[in-house]
């Protein structure tokens, strides 16, 4: 039990470990990708004529970075320790997948802000590592309210600042708006 | 010129579009009179809209993560029919929106048919952009009221007025008129009107204005701007 319950955690490390290379791959390769390290890894990955090998690569790290997210996803609604570990995770997932869904139309700002959650996400893996040794469920609770309130801030940083409103939604909002009022926030 | 303190729906209605009062509360807290709040209304609203939000965007994220998996497994070039999008709500019943009405809306927008049917990324597209929609305005409002609205540590709990009015006020209600009442008691503040949808307050406004500071009580969802 203890082992598979290890080897979990060291697949999930491994899996976010892989997400933030690959992102920082992908923004360094499509922001600069004449540079010689840059050429050199994309040529490595792929034996494609020359003139599809950005677009190739790109899609291809972006579509590993996907799969990764939704393993990570699937294996944290596996093992988590607190419900909220699974909502926000998927908040995230959900959010990467919108940055990512047009691969020449990538707002780096978002995915670097994206990467820093992935990062502070680590201390709660180790922190989760540590929960099945010592079955210390304070001491995890207390690391992820750390973890939380670093979400909470990323969340609003997100939505105020790197997204943009289409104004074609305005009209359906509103509908969805008056749906929502009418049958489950209205008596408030 | 009349001040304006603001009670925690109002706050709430601000923050979220679907709320009945959002348009005419917007224009209470965005006028250039001066506004006010306390520290019991933004824990409240802090809380309160927390909570809104959290259930929101779970519903939404839930619903993208079937929509997915539905690609995934889709053997019809991506597309789906109308009723296989409703069915995958059934998981989401714990939410209690009325799905159908809200899948009716997302559908209405997706006007790419192929026979009756829409190519799931463009499904899953509109539903990200009515949640990035409906977060913006959430967190656009919070940051606009920390900024905007001044906020009101109560001096002092006026007792004499406290016992006149105990049984008409809910205890957080009694609270919050009372830390309105030291405002305009202790603030160089001229008619400062209370704001609030709230019936306890609208339905004992007479006896509420007679006995305190407070120069009016304002019913906000009633309320006609000229």
């Amino acid at each position: 039990m203890m082992s598979s319950v290890g080897t979990q955690e060291i697949r999930e490390s491994n899996l976010l470990n892989n997400l933030i290379n690959d992102s920082n791959k992908f923004s360094n390769f499509f922001q600069k990708p004449s540079t010689e390290d840059n050429l050199d890894t994309a040529s490595s990955f792929t034996i494609l004529d020359k003139k599809y090998q950005a677009l190739d690569y790109n899609e291809f790290l972006v579509q590993r970075m996907l799969m990764n997210s939704e393993s990570l996803l699937n294996d944290i609604e596996k093992n988590h320790v607190l419900e909220d570990e699974v909502s926000n995770y998927l908040e995230i997932h959900n959010i990467l997948n919108y940055i990512l869904k047009d691969v020449n139309n990538v707002n780096f700002k978002a995915l670097n802000l994206v990467d820093n959650i992935l990062e502070d996400l680590k201390d709660v893996l180790i922190a989760q590592k540590e929960y099945f040794k010592d079955n210390n469920l304070e001491n995890f609770k207390n690391i992820y309210a750390n973890f939380e309130s670093k979400f909470l801030d990323f969340q609003e940083n997100y939505y105020t600042n790197y997204v943009g409103i289409d104004p074609d939604y305005k009209k359906t909002c509103v509908k969805v708006a008056n749906v929502l009022k009418d049958t489950y926030f209205g008596d408030m | 010129m009349e001040s304006y303190f603001f009670d925690t729906n109002v706050i709430i209605s601000y923050y979220f579009l679907w709320e009945p009062q959002h348009e005419n509360v917007k224009r209470f807290i965005e006028s250039n009179n001066p506004k006010y709040y306390s520290q019991t209304v933004k824990g409240e609203s802090e809380k309160k809209s927390s909570e809104i939000q959290k259930n929101f965007s779970d519903f939404i994220n839930l619903l993208l993560n079937e929509l997915r998996k539905s690609k995934k497994t889709s053997k019809n070039y991506e597309l789906m029919n109308k009723s296989s999008f409703k069915s995958l709500l059934t998981n989401f019943k714990k939410f209690d929106f009325n799905e159908n009405q809200i899948i009716d809306l997302i559908w209405e927008k997706s006007n790419e048919y192929y026979e009756n049917k829409i190519n799931i990324d463009k499904i899953i597209n509109n539903v990200q952009e009515v949640k990035n929609y409906f977060l913006q305005i959430f967190y656009k409002s919070k940051t606009y009221c920390n900024e905007k609205l001044i906020i009101h540590t109560m001096e002092k709990r006026d007792e004499e007025l406290e016992k006149n009015i105990r049984n008409l006020l809910h205890e957080l209600d009694l609270t919050i008129f009372l830390e309105a009442h030291d405002l305009a008691l202790n603030k160089p503040i001229k008619n400062l009107c209370f704001v609030s949808a709230n019936k306890g307050f609208i339905d004992n406004s007479e006896v509420l204005i007679d006995n305190s500071k407070v120069y009016k009580i304002i019913n906000s969802g009633k309320f006609i701007f000229n």
